[in-house]
């Protein structure tokens, strides 16, 4: 009697190679200093041997396999306190898998032959997404001067110019020391106590580095949150062996592989229906050698 | 009536021009292709080349042929559009700006991951779509454009920034892509990292119950262990179990804002034009391929009669129970 196989077919599996450049952050669980554990996050280049050589290996086809058998995934380089489930894994180092996206010599120089890829959004967490301010407002002024040091600034400011400037953009008061030098001193050497002198060079119109606020963590409002990376997008079908008394353990026909991969399960087909199997590489023989 | 275990469907989107623009390293791969023999009219030379998202593959010639695509980050911001315009990361120092946006429709369908220095929170997206692929046989060509730059800063010269540049177009196109939402994901928000997900701190459960109280129907859950049935795994995960009418709802929400799908930039757009679901109870029979069953949704009304029953993935457990489990394994990690 032939054996029956599920017949699944996967699109849209984006596959993050190792990339040191990366700014891609990953999510890790980690174990405080009193034993309890922390969900948190770390960048995915900061991790040597956690990827996989090859693009699709039995461990996330058998993580796949776990989701519609109604399983918990287990993670391939976190730790968590429960075991995969070994017939399911039996079951993906049985079957057979084919990956139909086209690959290209890698560049004109070199021959290796890669998967094709495209350029994809990534997010960042926000306190590594600062950035150099290209425009400065008065709230910016205002949070880099403090409270107290704002008041007298304004005050004096108000004075001495005859309206508020705070009604007026900032950058108005560029150089306008030049105009009120006498007037000014006060404020001016006020401000170089009080540490400053960013202000005082904006004020003189001397060699003033905005950037200045941008440096010091707490002044920086500014952030891009958004970056790109490479991502190889990957689609093909895999038959997984399947006896009689699994069939009716399988929750659910759709899981995900890899990242954001749709998985689905097209049918149960018998061994015999089976046609081009050259083409298939066996599970087992794939590495889960990582580099 | 018979339990639904997750709910595929399937949409048409139809349109003119190319919405969703790839980076211009694509030039590389047309022009491998090019001198390996296959003269395509994606070659450039120039640096400012608009490339359509392409779904690439092998023709019965061995050659790199492809189908213009929109790509499933795009469509999920089509879908989510009129939820925010933006999500930034930086509302994680705020409890009420976080929990509303864990408790939003959005955050719920959607998935987050907020990566912060003391906590990091995640929650997978019950929502799976893949891209939508082109369906017809238009074919696309480069033309050139011009694109506006601004003085070069810090030149003695009057030279601007305007540069020619090549951009892909296309004329009607139409489309097609599949899609899944998983209700056991839906049903269950976890805030155990023993598990590996955590979507939200437990110590704010009084600021998230009352955004769930507003986003939700009759939302009546509370936190303690549950258990989910079908895993072999006996320990019990701490969360919230999302009742059927609020799985229901949600479900809902999502098909929604499916049936609404329109991307729109200045010479483009793609709008849906067929959405067709079908609730899945028998996840071997009720497959994409199966034509029966099927439910087509033409207006909003489809959508508000749906009824239907969720399986009850997850079990509650006592806590005392729950502990003494968790107890021993969790030593041992």
């Amino acid at each position: 009697m032939s054996r029956k196989f599920l017949h699944i077919v996967f699109e849209n599996a984006k596959l993050f190679k190792k990339n040191n450049r990366t700014k891609d952050r990953i999510y890790t669980v980690i174990k405080d200093k009193k034993g309890k554990f922390k969900g948190s996050n770390d960048f995915r280049k900061n991790y040597d041997n956690r990827n996989f050589i090859e693009p699709i290996t039995p461990n996330q086809i058998s993580n796949m396999l776990h989701v519609m058998f109604g399983e918990r995934p287990i993670p391939s380089f976190r730790s968590v306190p429960y075991k995969k489930n070994n017939n399911i894994y039996n079951m993906a180092l049985d079957g057979y898998l084919k990956i139909d996206s086209p690959k290209q010599n890698k560049s004109a120089k070199d021959s290796t032959l890669c998967y094709l890829e495209e350029t994809i959004n990534i997010e960042k967490g926000h306190f590594r997404s600062r950035t150099n301010m290209k425009t400065i407002e008065w709230y910016k002024i205002l949070r880099f001067l403090g409270n107290e040091l704002s008041d007298i600034f304004l005050n004096e400011m108000s004075i001495i110019l005859g309206y508020n400037p705070k009604e007026r953009p900032f950058m108005e008061l560029l150089g306008v020391y030049n105009q009120y030098p006498t007037e000014m001193e006060n404020i001016v050497s006020y401000l170089i106590q009080c540490k400053k002198k960013m202000l005082v060079d904006f004020l003189k119109d001397e060699s003033y580095d905005l950037n200045y606020l941008t440096k010091t963590k707490k002044y920086n409002y500014e952030t891009v949150n958004k970056g790109v990376d490479k991502v190889s997008v990957l689609y093909g079908d895999m038959y997984i062996p399947i006896d009689d008394n699994q069939i009716h353990k399988i929750q659910t026909n759709v899981a995900n592989i890899l990242d954001g991969g749709f998985a689905r399960i097209v049918s149960i087909v018998h061994e015999t229906d089976i046609y081009d199997t050259d083409s298939y590489t066996p599970i087992r023989e794939i590495s889960t050698e990582t580099h | 009536m018979s339990k639904i275990k997750n709910v595929i469907f399937e949409f048409e989107l139809e349109g003119v021009g190319v919405v969703n623009y790839d980076s211009n390293d694509q030039k590389f791969i047309w022009n491998r292709e090019s001198k390996n023999g296959n003269k395509n009219n994606l070659v450039s030379i120039h640096n400012n080349v608009n490339y359509s998202k392409k779904h690439i593959y092998r023709n019965e010639n061995g050659e790199l042929d492809y189908k213009i695509k929109i790509s499933s980050d795009c469509l999920r911001n089509s879908i989510f559009r009129n939820d925010a315009i933006s999500t930034n990361p930086s509302i994680s120092h705020h409890p009420f700006l976080l929990n509303s946006f864990i408790g939003s429709v959005q955050g719920l369908i959607r998935g987050y991951m907020f990566a912060g220095k003391n906590e990091t929170l995640k929650r997978k997206s019950p929502l799976t779509i893949t891209p939508a692929i082109q369906t017809n046989n238009s074919v696309s060509h480069l033309e050139i454009g011009v694109r506006s730059g601004e003085k070069i800063v810090n030149s003695d010269s009057d030279k601007g920034d305007t540069t020619l540049r090549n951009v892909e177009t296309v004329g009607e196109m139409t489309y097609s892509g599949k899609g899944n939402i998983n209700l056991q994901n839906l049903q269950f928000m976890s805030c155990d990292t023993v598990f590996d997900r955590y979507e939200f701190n437990s110590d704010n459960i009084d600021i998230l119950n009352k955004v769930l109280q507003n986003t939700l129907p009759n939302f009546d859950s509370e936190l303690g262990y549950y258990k989910l049935k079908s895993s072999s795994v006996n320990i019990s995960e701490y969360g919230l179990k999302l009742n059927n009418e609020n799985v229901l709802f949600l479900v809902k929400e999502v098909l929604k804002r499916i049936s609404d799908i329109s991307i729109m930039r200045n010479t483009s757009y793609a709008n849906i034009s067929k959405l067709r679901i079908k609730l899945v109870n028998s996840p071997l029979i009720d497959t994409y391929e199966n034509q029966n069953g099927w439910i087509d949704i033409n207006n909003v009304s489809d959508i508000d009669s749906l009824d239907f029953d969720v399986e009850d993935f997850y079990e509650y457990v006592e806590e005392e129970e729950a502990l003494t489990e968790r107890k021993e394994i969790i030593e041992n990690v």
